[in-house]
C-alpha cells in the first residue's frame, strides 16, 4: 500500500484509502480495536510525504467524512485517507437521517482546449491547481511516479524537485471543511481525543465539568491538516491531554511534533476506554488528586 | 517526449534492444489508432520502472498517454485504468525484473480477470538501469554484481508461466526485426483479453545476447531463436505446451484463447445489480414504525 501512496502522491492522483484500524502489528488483535495506524497513514511512503487524514469518531461523522474524503481527493488531486477503527465499523448505531442535500459531489479541475498542457506548473495557491488531464481526451501526457517537470517528464533537476515538493504540499492548503468541536477553549487544560475515543473522552469530559473542573473540549475530525480555528487553540492551549488507544501516544506525539504541548493517557488492551478511568487519569495529569 | 525536452537526461546504451521493441510500439500504436479509426489519445503506456519503464517517456511521435509507475506494479495500475476507462487500449511496458519478480503476484489476477489489456515485457536477462544485477530470467550460477558467487535461484520459465496461469494471448520474440513485432503487438492489442508480448530485448552493456538469439550464420552457429512452424495450432493448448517443451526461444504466437474480458464480466454484474439511487439507500435503512 504504501509505495502505491507515494505514487499517488507523486503523480497527484485523486483516491481514497479507507484504513480500519484493528489491533497491530502483524495479524495482532484482527478482532480488536485499537487506534495504532496513525503514523501509518500520516507518514505512510518513504521520501517526504503526509497524507491527508481524516478520522470519523462516530457512526454519523463515518458518512459525512466518507463524502468529505471524496471531495477533498478531488480537490487537490491527491490520495486521502479515510482512518476508520474496527469498533466504528463494526458497529451498527441509530443516527440522524443523513440529509443528502447537505453533500455536493465536487468535480476536479479539468484541463480544458487552449491549457498550456502543464499540469504540473508550479503553484501559489492564489489560481486554482492546473487542469487534470483524462487519458482518451485532451492533454496527453506522462502521469510520473518519478520527479518530473511540469508537462510530465522525468527529471533530476534540483529546480523541479524543490518547485514540485513546494507544490505537493501547497495543495494541502486547499483541504478544509471537516467537522471541528471546541468548547471552553481558554481552559489551560484542554482534551482532546480522536477517532473513537471521543465517545468515552466526552462522557469523562462532561463528568469532570459537572465536578467543577475548568477544562476544554478540542475535536476534530482533520487530523491532517487542521483546521486554522483548532490550531489557534492548541496554539494558546497550556495543556493537551489527549487520550488513544496505542502505546506509542501517536496523536500526541504528532502534535509535539508541531510544537504543541500534548501528551497522551495510552490504553492497549485492545478494548476501548472506559469514562470512569478517563476521569481518575485526566484528573492525576490535572492535578486535582485520584479520588474520581 | 524526449525529443521536445532537452532536460530530459535518460538515455538507453547503444544497440539495446529497447530501441527496436519502442519502434515496434510506435508502429503498433499508430496502426492500431489508424484501424480503429481513434486518436492516440485513446492509447495509454503503462510502465513499471528501470529502462523499460522509460519507453513511456520515449515514444516518438504523435503521444499517447503514461503513466510511469512503480516497481513491479504496471499491471494493477491497469487494472485500475481499464476499470475508469475500459475503451483505451491499454498497453504495460515492463521488463523482466519489474513483471516477473516483485510484479510476478500480479498476473495471476490478471488472467483470471481477462484484464483486457496488452503487457509489453522486454526481457534481457538482468537489471539493467541499477547497472548488472541479477533478474528473474537470469540463469542459474551466473555471476552477476549481485551474484558474486553465482546466481543461487533457477530461472523461471515466463512462457511456461504465462500458458499455465491463464494468460488468453501469448506471443514470443525478439527485439531485432521490429516490423514483425509491431504486428505481433498489434494482433495482441487487438486481442479481447490479457495479451503478453514477451520479447528477448538483449541489453548490450550487462548481458548481450544477440549472438545467442541470433547465432553466427558465417560461422556457422546457429542461434536458440527459431520460427514457431506453421502447422502450430495457436488455440490449442496441447499445442501450445508440446511446442514450450521444445528447448530455444520460439519466434510467434504461442497461445491464444478468445474468452470473456474483464468488461464482459463487470458487465454482466452490473446487468444483476439493483438499480438504486442513494436517497433509495439511505432510505431502506430507516426505522419501521
Amino acid at each position: 500500500m504504501s509505495e502505491g501512496l507515494g505514487l499517488a502522491w507523486m503523480a497527484e492522483i485523486p483516491l481514497v484509502v479507507v484504513d480500519v484500524q484493528r489491533g497491530g502489528p502483524a495479524t495482532g488483535l484482527p478482532t480488536k480495536s485499537e487506534q495504532s495506524d496513525l503514523y501509518t497513514c500520516m507518514h505512510p511512503a518513504h521520501g517526504d510525504i503526509k497524507m491527508p487524514v481524516l478520522a470519523p469518531g462516530t457512526v454519523e461523522e463515518c458518512f459525512y467524512a466518507g463524502a468529505l474524503s471524496v471531495n477533498w481527493a478531488e480537490r487537490y488531486q491527491g490520495p486521502v485517507i479515510l482512518l476508520s477503527e474496527f469498533g466504528l465499523a463494526e458497529r451498527g448505531e441509530n443516527i440522524r437521517r443523513p440529509e443528502l442535500s447537505d453533500i455536493s459531489a465536487e468535480s476536479r479541475t479539468l484541463v480544458s482546449e487552449g491549457d498550456d498542457g502543464k499540469r504540473y506548473d508550479s503553484w501559489d495557491g492564489a489560481t486554482p491547481l492546473p487542469g487534470m488531464p483524462i487519458p482518451g481526451g485532451l492533454g496527453a501526457y506522462v502521469a510520473n511516479g518519478s520527479e518530473h517537470d511540469e508537462i510530465g517528464d522525468t527529471t533530476h533537476l534540483p529546480r523541479h524537485h524543490v518547485r514540485l515538493t513546494e507544490r505537493r504540499f501547497k495543495k494541502l492548503d486547499l483541504l478544509n471543511g471537516a467537522h471541528y468541536e471546541i468548547e471552553n477553549a481558554d481552559a489551560s487544560v484542554i482534551i482532546m481525543p480522536w477517532g473513537s475515543s471521543k465517545g468515552p473522552a466526552r462522557e469523562a469530559y462532561d463528568r469532570l465539568r459537572a465536578l467543577g473542573e475548568n477544562i476544554g473540549w478540542l475535536y476534530s475530525v482533520a487530523l491532517h491538516p487542521l483546521p486554522d480555528e483548532v490550531k489557534n487553540v492548541l496554539d494558546s492551549a497550556g495543556k493537551i491531554i489527549v487520550p488513544e488507544l496505542n502505546y506509542l501516544g501517536q496523536w500526541s506525539s504528532l502534535l509535539r511534533q508541531e510544537g504543541y504541548k500534548a501528551e497522551s493517557i495510552t490504553q492497549y488492551t485492545g478494548l476501548p476506554f472506559r469514562p470512569a478511568d478517563l476521569v481518575v487519569s485526566i484528573r492525576e495529569r490535572i492535578g486535582v488528586g485520584v479520588s474520581a | 517526449m524526449s525529443k521536445r525536452n532537452p532536460e530530459y537526461d535518460f538515455a538507453w546504451c547503444p544497440g539495446c534492444g529497447d530501441f527496436g521493441v519502442r519502434r515496434a510500439l510506435q508502429v503498433a500504436l499508430e496502426n492500431y489508432s489508424t484501424e480503429h479509426e481513434e486518436p492516440q489519445s485513446n492509447n495509454i503506456v503503462v510502465a513499471g520502472i528501470g529502462c523499460s519503464g522509460n519507453m513511456v517517456h520515449l515514444v516518438e511521435g504523435d503521444q499517447p498517454f503514461g503513466l510511469h509507475g512503480i516497481h513491479g506494479r504496471a499491471l494493477p495500475i491497469s487494472f485500475g485504468v481499464k476499470m475508469g476507462k475500459p475503451e483505451l487500449n491499454t498497453v504495460v511496458v515492463a521488463g523482466d525484473g519489474d513483471f516477473l519478480s516483485i510484479g510476478g503476484e500480479h498476473i495471476g489476477p490478471a488472467a483470471n480477470r481477462n484484464l483486457d489489456v496488452t503487457a509489453v515485457v522486454m526481457d534481457n536477462g538482468v537489471y539493467g538501469l541499477t547497472k548488472g544485477q541479477s533478474s528473474p530470467t537470469t540463469e542459474y550460477g551466473k555471476v552477476t554484481v549481485s551474484t558474486p558467487l553465482g546466481k543461487i535461484e533457477n530461472p523461471i520459465s515466463p512462457l511456461r508461466h504465462y500458458m499455465s496461469i491463464g494468460v488468453t494471448y501469448i506471443a514470443s520474440y525478439y527485439s531485432s526485426k521490429p516490423r514483425v513485432l509491431a504486428k505481433l503487438i498489434q494482433e495482441a492489442m487487438n486481442h479481447r483479453g490479457f495479451s503478453i508480448v514477451h520479447v528477448q530485448s538483449p541489453c548490450t552493456t550487462y548481458n548481450d545476447t544477440y549472438d545467442i538469439l541470433k547465432g553466427k550464420p558465417k560461422e556457422g552457429i546457429k542461434g536458440i531463436a527459431y520460427d514457431i512452424p506453421e502447422d502450430h495450432d495457436p488455440t490449442s493448448v496441447q499445442s501450445a505446451n508440446d511446442l514450450l517443451d521444445r528447448p530455444g526461444i520460439p519466434l510467434g504466437v504461442v497461445f491464444k484463447h478468445e474468452g470473456k474480458t474483464l468488461q464482459d464480466r463487470y458487465e454482466e454484474l452490473q446487468s444483476k445489480a439493483p438499480s438504486q439511487t442513494n436517497q433509495q439507500l439511505i432510505d431502506s435503512y430507516l426505522l419501521k414504525a
